[in-house]
């Protein structure tokens, strides 16, 4: 499998007034087509700061980074959006739906956003598990429930790379098995990328490759010959 | 709880310019509120002390003439507790541009300690003497007189040197007019003035008699009460008017004035109120809301909703206090600024300082704080009712499912759609900002639609009812074709026609009034009768129009016959019927109109004229004015150009104080709009950051904004066209009490103009809005909990 991600010297510096904070000491990783990815590290290790640069929701200082052959260090505002748009899928720790819509509605406005979806919004709904829940909304839900409409909204995209933010940080373990297991399908299934940032380490055991940050610099990375279904994993 | 004040006041600070926009908008409610009544608090005030200080009479009778040995028989009169008598009539004062002006002065008698309706007289403890006169000062400051300055008067054919000593004034003059025939005063030609008694009966060759009656009633006694004994006593004087004190021309142009700005007081700040109210709520709300986790928190740490609310009641009493104290300099400078204007127009002393009261003030600032806390309690209701798990999270939305329609679905695009459903699923939240659009939008139409209407009627009833050039208001009646034949001897006079008016007593079913009786030649070039729609009516022959005004007073009907007594047209006993045929909607006024046919049918009395009203050649009004200077029965002459700014002038405190009103809700309407699209923005950070980030374009962003507040704007201005309605019935019908009537013509030029005002609001406030979205940082936002 060719590398799809690569970043080489990816520094990234916060300044606030006279305070400089340096998140990211020029690190160097890559990422392999279809790979499932875990970045783990303690608490302000860096590793959120590297999603939202892959992402491309953060500017990065200096360095570079490129998804497959698109430059991200050097592509500006609509770029990024496009890059956004036509690649990459997100899901975070506090889903971040909109509050106004549905289950079922939430993943039919990212369909509208990118209406080549394979998948119809009903569908995607059907594969997470909440053809029951479809006419609630956010409020009425749980954090696991929000959780997969999160997951459900980001595949409707069929993005080539899914980044997931802490995506059981707000959830009970069973349920935190529940995400990762549909976290994995995706990957094995359709043999798309998952990057997937968490300070769990069981988590790891599911990934192909697990790149360990620590105050801004990656201590490790590894990769597992054998990784675990989510089903296998003692939680 | 004082760390979680601390974190209250932080949180002010950080959304201070919210919390700015609050009480700028309660400031703008309690300025029009305090303003209005700094303004009519101190014209009552000033107007009850002048009434008091001059024993100001409860009835007022005018008569042809009274021994003055007779007035103490009208004490004898059940009900009357004080009578006095005065001796008053109009002369020609010979100014030193006289060969081209004329201006009467309407004297009065004075007499030391007078029982009822003393004059007021400057320097204090000064009193006129022999050949002294005392002039109203609106007339001496306009004629450039000083104290020992000479003026010539004609009276009785005799020239007549008079020393201006000092100032006169009474109530009965704060609006002073010739006759009925001219309807606006104009303290430059006409206005009152005082001499000695004895003098004034020398100089008007009437010795020891009196013309105008003044009465003060006993306790609990009321006009109508003793009208019929009154009446019965003076009818052998040659009763021309009998009045109570409402219905006196001076007491009535203040007291209207006053009463009409009442009713607006009561419309206009109530509106300013509520509104300010409602948005002071929306907006605690909104920043409550954002409160929510917090204060679900601090329950959980097991604090009370007692404890809660008076945190926030705190905010609430510190935003109301500003909010009240604030404008209170302003409002006082503004509310003084009208009460001197006005107080100035109408000839009124201030004879004490009104301009600071205490409890007024307190009232401003106690109705700013209710308002704060009120707002804040009501805002606080939901939040205080939930528990402290579901504080932590998000209500669950309350809006409609409205699934868009399918046709409509192909017509739109996805930003759009994306719009449109978060305004079915957020209705109030879009209300608000509608509201917020429809308030402004109403005021600025009905405002600029009052001043333009008001002054396009008063103007109209110089440019198509009376549409001759100069009216000439003739001292005595005239023989009709001698007052024909001396129109037609002015040189520069292209037309003209010899009029009358009569003053009568109108009696129908038990009730009886006073009015005027204009006679007009049908087809008249020089009057007409025209409604306030703009619908003209012929004088009729075989009986009378009247103003539907005065008709209502006097509960009289179309088709009632009324009976009509006046000294010179029936004698003082003689009474005729009059069948009433129509009554016209006229927008100021109180006549009724009869051809010369019908005066001959149903008076028998030989044609006269009082009125002239005559059509010059253009650039001939000095010369006309010269000729008519030469004229001995010539008492005033008035141009109808001037006449009509004059009638403006006298509404003009209202005009400018509507302005004023469209003003403020401009700035409150853009305040309003710019924090309560802000917030609700503000509020949806988190959503439009998931939007981007799901591939979204600024650009595309923006488009879901603009698309979503420019559906508000449109139902902004729907909502405002029934507000529209409300306020401008509301608006006239307060200005009816001041005798004037008119239709708001709201034409769509008004509608383009609150739009032209509305749209930069809107559009700049967008613009401002979208800036705040793209300086929205991706990675806070999506940090934290929706």
């Amino acid at each position: 499998m060719k590398d799809i991600l690569s970043a080489r010297n990816l520094k990234k510096q916060f300044v606030n007034g006279e305070v400089v904070v340096e998140a990211l000491h020029s690190v160097d990783f890559s990422v392999k087509e279809g790979e499932f990815v875990v970045i783990l590290g303690p608490s302000g290790s860096g590793k959120s700061t590297a999603l939202n640069i892959i992402g491309g929701i953060e500017d990065i200082t200096s360095g570079e980074l490129f998804y497959d052959n698109i430059a991200i260090h050097e592509l500006g505002k609509s770029g990024l959006t496009a890059y956004r748009r036509k690649h990459v899928g997100f899901i975070f720790q506090f889903y971040n739906l909109m509050p106004n819509l549905s289950a079922l509605e939430n993943v039919q406005l990212a369909l509208e956003l990118s209406p080549e979806s394979p998948m119809s919004a009903e569908e995607l709904i059907r594969a997470v598990g909440l053809e029951d829940r479809a006419g609630n909304f956010p409020a009425q839900m749980s954090g696991g429930q929000q959780q997969r409409v999160a997951i459900a909204r980001a595949l409707c995209k069929n993005p080539d790379l899914l980044l997931c933010d802490e995506p059981t940080g707000a959830l009970d373990t069973k349920t935190g098995a529940d995400v990762i297991d549909l976290l994995q399908n995706f990957n094995r299934q359709y043999g798309k990328t998952v990057i997937a940032v968490t300070h769990n380490e069981k988590i790891a055991r599911v990934a192909d490759k697990v790149i360990c940050f620590r105050d801004g610099n990656i201590e490790d990375i590894r990769i597992n010959e054998h990784p675990l279904s989510a089903s296998e994993v003692d939680w | 709880m004082k760390m979680f004040f601390k974190n209250v006041l932080r949180t002010i600070l950080k959304n201070k310019f919210s919390y700015i926009g609050v009480i700028l908008i309660l400031s703008m409610g309690i300025m029009v509120y305090v303003t209005m009544a700094e303004y009519l608090d101190g014209m009552q005030a000033a107007a009850d002390l002048y009434y008091e200080r001059t024993n100001f009479a409860d009835v007022f009778a005018v008569v042809e003439q009274m021994p003055e040995t007779d007035v103490a028989d009208l004490q004898a009169i059940e009900g009357v507790k004080e009578a006095a008598g005065r001796l008053e009539g109009d002369v020609r004062w010979l100014t030193e541009d006289s060969s081209d002006s004329i201006v009467s002065i309407h004297l009065m008698g004075w007499e030391e300690n007078a029982a009822v309706n003393r004059i007021y007289l400057w320097p204090e403890d000064s009193s006129p003497s022999g050949n002294e006169i005392y002039l109203s000062r609106a007339m001496a400051e306009a004629h450039g007189l000083e104290y020992g300055d000479t003026i010539t008067v004609i009276a009785g054919g005799r020239l007549q040197d008079l020393v201006y000593s000092g100032d006169a004034a009474t109530p009965e003059c704060m609006s002073i007019v010739p006759d009925s025939s001219v309807e606006a005063p104009d303290y430059t030609t006409y206005d009152m003035a005082a001499m000695e008694k004895g003098a004034l009966e020398k100089l008007l060759g009437r010795e020891h008699v009196v013309n105008h009656i003044g009465l003060t009633l006993q306790p609990g006694v009321t006009f109508s009460d003793i009208k019929y004994n009154i009446e019965a006593k003076l009818r052998e004087y040659g009763l021309y008017d009998l009045s109570a004190r409402k219905n006196n021309a001076g007491f009535y142009a203040v007291q209207s004035e006053i009463d009409s700005m009442r009713n607006i007081q009561k419309i206009i700040p109530t509106i300013f109120m509520a509104v300010s109210i409602f948005l002071l709520y929306v907006m605690l709300k909104k920043m409550i809301d954002k409160d929510r986790t917090l204060i679900g928190m601090m329950k959980a740490f097991g604090a009370t909703n007692r404890e809660i609310i008076s945190v926030y009641i705190m905010q609430g009493f510190i935003i109301g206090l500003l909010g009240g104290i604030l404008p209170i300099p302003a409002a006082e400078a503004a509310g003084n600024y009208l009460l001197v204007d006005d107080a100035l127009y109408y000839n009124l002393p201030l004879l004490e300082d009104f301009t600071f009261s205490v409890s007024r003030i307190a009232s401003g600032i106690g109705i700013s704080v209710f308002s704060g806390v009120l707002s804040i309690l009501i805002a606080m209701l939901d939040v205080l009712r939930i528990n402290p798990a579901d504080s932590m999270k998000s209500a669950v939305p309350g809006g409609f499912n409205i699934a868009i329609p399918p046709r409509l679905a192909t017509i739109l695009n996805t930003r759009q759609k994306i719009s449109l459903r978060s305004i079915f699923r957020a209705p109030l939240r879009n209300l608000i900002i509608a509201i917020a659009i429809a308030f402004p939008f109403s005021m600025i139409v009905v405002c600029s639609c009052f001043s333009e209407g008001i002054v396009d009627t008063l103007e109209g009833q110089y440019t198509l009812v009376e549409t001759g050039d100069l009216k000439v208001t003739l001292a005595e009646f005239a023989d009709k074709s001698r007052a024909e034949g001396a129109i037609r001897s002015l040189s520069g006079v292209t037309g003209g026609e010899a009029m009358a008016e009569y003053d009568i007593r109108i009696t129908a079913g038990g009730r009886s009034g006073y009015s005027s009786l204009k006679v007009v030649e049908p087809n008249s070039e020089c009057r007409k009768i025209m409604d306030n729609r703009g619908k003209f009516y012929e004088p009729p022959e075989d009986g009378i129009l009247m103003n539907a005004h005065a008709a209502r007073k006097l509960g009289i009907q179309a088709g009632d016959v009324i009976e009509i007594n006046s000294f010179r047209l029936t004698g003082e006993k003689g009474k005729a019927g009059v069948p009433v045929l129509g009554l016209v909607e006229e927008s100021s006024g109180g006549c009724c109109y009869i051809s010369p046919d019908g005066l001959r049918r149903y008076f028998a009395v030989p044609e006269a004229s009082n009125v002239l009203s005559l059509i010059v050649e253009d650039g001939a009004k000095a010369e006309v004015r010269q000729q008519l200077a030469g004229m001995k029965n010539v008492l005033f002459v008035s141009d109808n150009e001037q006449m009509a700014a004059l009638m403006v002038e006298a509404l003009s405190t209202l005009v400018v104080l509507m302005q004023g009103l469209a003003f403020f809700s401009v700035v409150a309407g853009a305040v309003m709009i710019y924090h309560i699209v802000n917030i609700s923005i503000i509020e949806r950070q988190n959503e439009f950051g998931t939007l981007m980030v799901l591939g979204m374009s600024s650009r595309e962003i923006d488009e879901v904004v603009t698309f979503e507040q420019t559906i508000n704007l449109v139902v902004g201005i729907l909502l405002a066209l029934p507000m529209i309605k409300f306020l401008s019935g509301a608006v006239v019908s307060a200005v009816e009490t001041s005798g004037i009537s008119f239709n708001i013509n709201i034409t769509p030029q008004y509608y383009l103009l609150a739009f032209a005002v509305i749209l930069p609001v809107f559009a700049i406030t967008i613009r401002s809005i979208l800036r705040l979205i793209r300086r929205i940082v991706l990675t806070e936002v999506l940090k934290g909990r929706e």
